[in-house]
């Protein structure tokens, strides 16, 4: 199963120049939705780390909430599109310093009481980032760190979910969850035996499969990174830094 | 780290376990990342790290912020305490914060150096500029009632009352000019009030010196509240602004106070803006009859098309309205028969040519246009033919053949204002309305009273 967008190089055809973050910083005009629309999209998939931060800086979860939202309204008025250069840090630096200045100027709860019942612009739930915060194994005693590695950790879910959803929709989901185990190292010749007794292919065939999902996820993976920068040549840069990340206390 | 030495350890990388979707996290990074590709030695980004920090401008942050008061294009403004003072200021900060475009950080620094030369008791004073953590901000006054905004309703009732206070509004304005300071956003939200009830012009964000392109952003939005905004203004492009721009927008306030919304009020500022260099605003009188009619003429004088028909200067305008207010004659002189006739003619162009129609065949008669004596038929058809000429000219699909489809030749052919209509009528007693251009026959009307009606 491929992505219909992935050519047969293995790359989505223009994919460099058309990163998310590369479309907010290209866009200059507010009015342009764009950007608008693109930065919107970086929020509603990394709105997490900003939330644990929040209650890591001893938020409770209403006003964490109410801060990451207020948050986002900030970011995505037109006004700060208009007003922020962008190019000054990757989207995870930028949105995390930015957050930062908002939370210091501690207006946020004056902001909840009048924010009422207005539609949100980011679908935030409070009650799954809590559940998220419930099941981490790991602590880090700094906010910062600690967003950073969630940021990692967001990036890798977002990039499994799509992929998910992708062999979901060719209604090939069952095939997804028996090889996804396979995906990052070979199987061993009995178990991909197995695998084609189960699948009915044969076992050139599962092989073969197994292959193309590695390559969908990586190509997947450096997509979703690029999103978050602006020059999309330094995925490879973004990704171990990332995994440091992953590995610091 | 306690807590990652007890961690169940990834079998094939030896990295402390964290799952995404049952696989471990360091795995997933490692098979995106080429090992072929050399990277550079990668430093841990500093923790505490805010871009713009700089030492040598840091300062103890004086400043309780207690809550939002305002959030405009050029940043936001909060109420703040000022510790060392124990007082309270109004605190205006940029929305991106220290991730702000230099060319907005530009036009923020210098909105607060055009006030701070501003020393004048209507003009909200600034008290200082910094930057603290990355963010440039700077402090003002802070003005306790709000702005005119919320006034309006009330003074609407009291148009004495709104003069008395928009004469110390419109001198402050003329005081920046002399300044050569333009304000280029004068609107009601712009004009606080405080608690003595005394109007304090503020928010300078755009102001230029008097002569300066308009400023565009990169893209060439066009910058200002277009329901105030003079048409020069709402044109986009490259136009030189005068003190003639405040003084429409001074009159598009005084309007609002008089009549209770702005000269244009459209859904949207696109729509506005459209309006804004075309149309004609209402009459005040015809949303408020009980306004003056002298503050009706001040008013539309102010909000003229073109800036050598209104005021000369902000305190132009300011002596006539304390004229008024001394119940002296005014200066100003409303617009005359005509000038109201072609002001409305643009207002309603599709009902001005019909009135024309009508006003033309009233002139020589509904049953026709069969000519009574020799020289009036001989006056027609050289007027026939000049007209003719005229429009073929202008509207080369439209043949004489087409026209000629009064079965005979048209008596009259006739432009509306903007060319966009051609109108042709004869003794057919019929009326034709073409597209000049297209030369499609868009309407046609018989000559009865009704049809016309």
């Amino acid at each position: 199963m491929e992505d219909s967008s992935i050519s047969e190089s293995g790359k989505a055809p223009g994919w460099f120049a058309t990163t998310l973050w590369s479309q907010v910083v290209a866009a200059s005009d507010p009015e342009k939705t764009q950007g608008w629309d693109a930065l919107q999209m970086l929020c509603e998939r990394y709105w997490y780390p900003l939330y644990a931060f929040a209650r890591q800086k001893g938020n409770d979860r209403e006003t964490a909430r109410d801060l990451v939202q207020g948050f986002f309204e900030r970011l995505l008025s037109r006004e700060y599109l208009a007003q922020a250069d962008p190019m000054r840090g990757r989207f995870r630096s930028f949105l995390l310093g930015t957050f930062k200045h908002y939370m210091q100027n501690q207006w946020a709860k004056q902001r909840a009481l009048k924010r009422g019942g207005e539609a949100m612009l980011v679908s935030l739930d409070a009650l799954q980032g809590e559940e998220k915060l419930a099941v981490e194994t790991w602590q880090a005693a700094d906010p910062e760190h600690a967003y950073e590695r969630r940021w990692a950790l967001s990036l890798l879910e977002e990039v499994m979910s799509t992929l998910r959803m992708q062999w979901e929709s060719e209604g090939r989901l069952d095939e997804f969850q028996r090889l996804k185990p396979h995906m990052l190292k070979d199987a061993g010749q009995e178990r991909y035996l197995d695998l084609a007794n189960d699948l009915g292919l044969s076992e050139a065939a599962v092989k073969m499969r197994v292959k193309r999902l590695r390559e969908s996820y990586r190509d997947l993976l450096h997509r979703k990174v690029a999103d978050t920068m602006d020059d999309s040549s330094k995925v490879q840069e973004e990704l171990a830094y990332l995994q440091q990340c992953l590995s610091r206390s | 780290m306690t807590a990652m030495n007890n961690q169940k350890k990834c079998d094939t990388c030896g990295a402390p376990l964290q799952s995404v979707d049952e696989l471990c996290s360091h795995c997933l990074l490692q098979a995106g990342i080429d090992e072929t590709v050399v990277l550079p030695e990668l430093q841990m980004e500093e923790k505490t790290s805010n871009p713009g920090n700089d030492a040598q401008e840091e300062r103890t942050w004086d400043y309780e912020i207690l809550e939002e008061i305002a959030q405009g294009g050029m940043g936001v403004v909060y109420k703040s305490r000022q510790k060392k003072l124990n007082r309270v200021v109004a605190l205006k900060m940029l929305l991106a914060g220290a991730f702000v475009r230099q060319d907005v950080l530009k036009r923020f620094l210098s909105e607060a150096e055009v006030v701070a030369h501003l020393d004048h008791p209507n003009i909200v004073p600034i008290y200082e500029i910094g930057r603290h953590d990355g963010q440039t901000f700077f402090t003002m006054k802070y003005i306790e009632n709000g702005t005119l905004k919320e006034s309006l309703p009330a003074l609407m009732a009291h148009p004495r009352r709104a003069v008395e206070l928009m004469v110390k509004v419109i001198r402050a304005v003329h005081f920046a000019h002399q300044r050569g300071v333009l304000h280029r956003d004068i609107k009601p939200g712009n004009i606080l009030i405080d608690a003595q009830g005394e109007p304090r012009v503020t928010d300078f964000g755009l102001a230029k010196r008097e002569g300066e392109d308009v400023t565009l952003t990169r893209t060439g939005t066009i910058m200002g509240t277009p329901a105030y905004m003079a048409p020069e203004q709402a044109k986009s492009g490259r136009v030189p602004l005068t003190v003639s721009a405040d003084v429409y927008s001074l009159g598009a306030v005084l309007y609002h106070l008089f009549t209770g919304r702005p000269p244009f009020d459209a859904q949207d500022s696109l729509e506005v803006l459209q309006s804004v260099p075309s149309d004609e605003p209402k009459h005040p009188n015809h949303l408020n009859p009980s306004l003056p009619e002298d503050l009706s003429t001040i008013c539309l004088k102010c909000l003229e098309k073109h800036p050598s028909r209104r005021y000369a200067s902000a305190e132009a305008l300011c002596q006539d309205l304390e004229r008024w207010l001394d119940y002296q004659p005014i200066e100003a002189r409303p617009s005359g028969f005509w000038e109201r006739r072609v002001k409305w003619a643009r207002r309603k162009p599709a009902i001005a040519v019909l009135s024309l129609l009508v006003v033309f065949l009233s002139v020589f008669g509904v049953g026709g246009f069969f000519l009574q004596t020799m020289q009036k038929q001989q006056a027609l058809e050289q007027a026939h033919q000049a007209a003719m000429e005229l429009a073929m000219a202008r509207a080369p699909k439209l043949s004489a053949r087409k026209i000629m489809l009064h079965e005979d030749r048209a008596a009259s052919v006739v432009f509306n204002k903007d060319g966009s209509r051609l109108l042709s009528s004869f003794k057919d007693q019929r009326a034709r309305i073409w597209d000049p251009y297209t030369g499609e026959l868009l309407l046609e009307l018989d000559g009865s009273e009704g049809a016309l009606s």
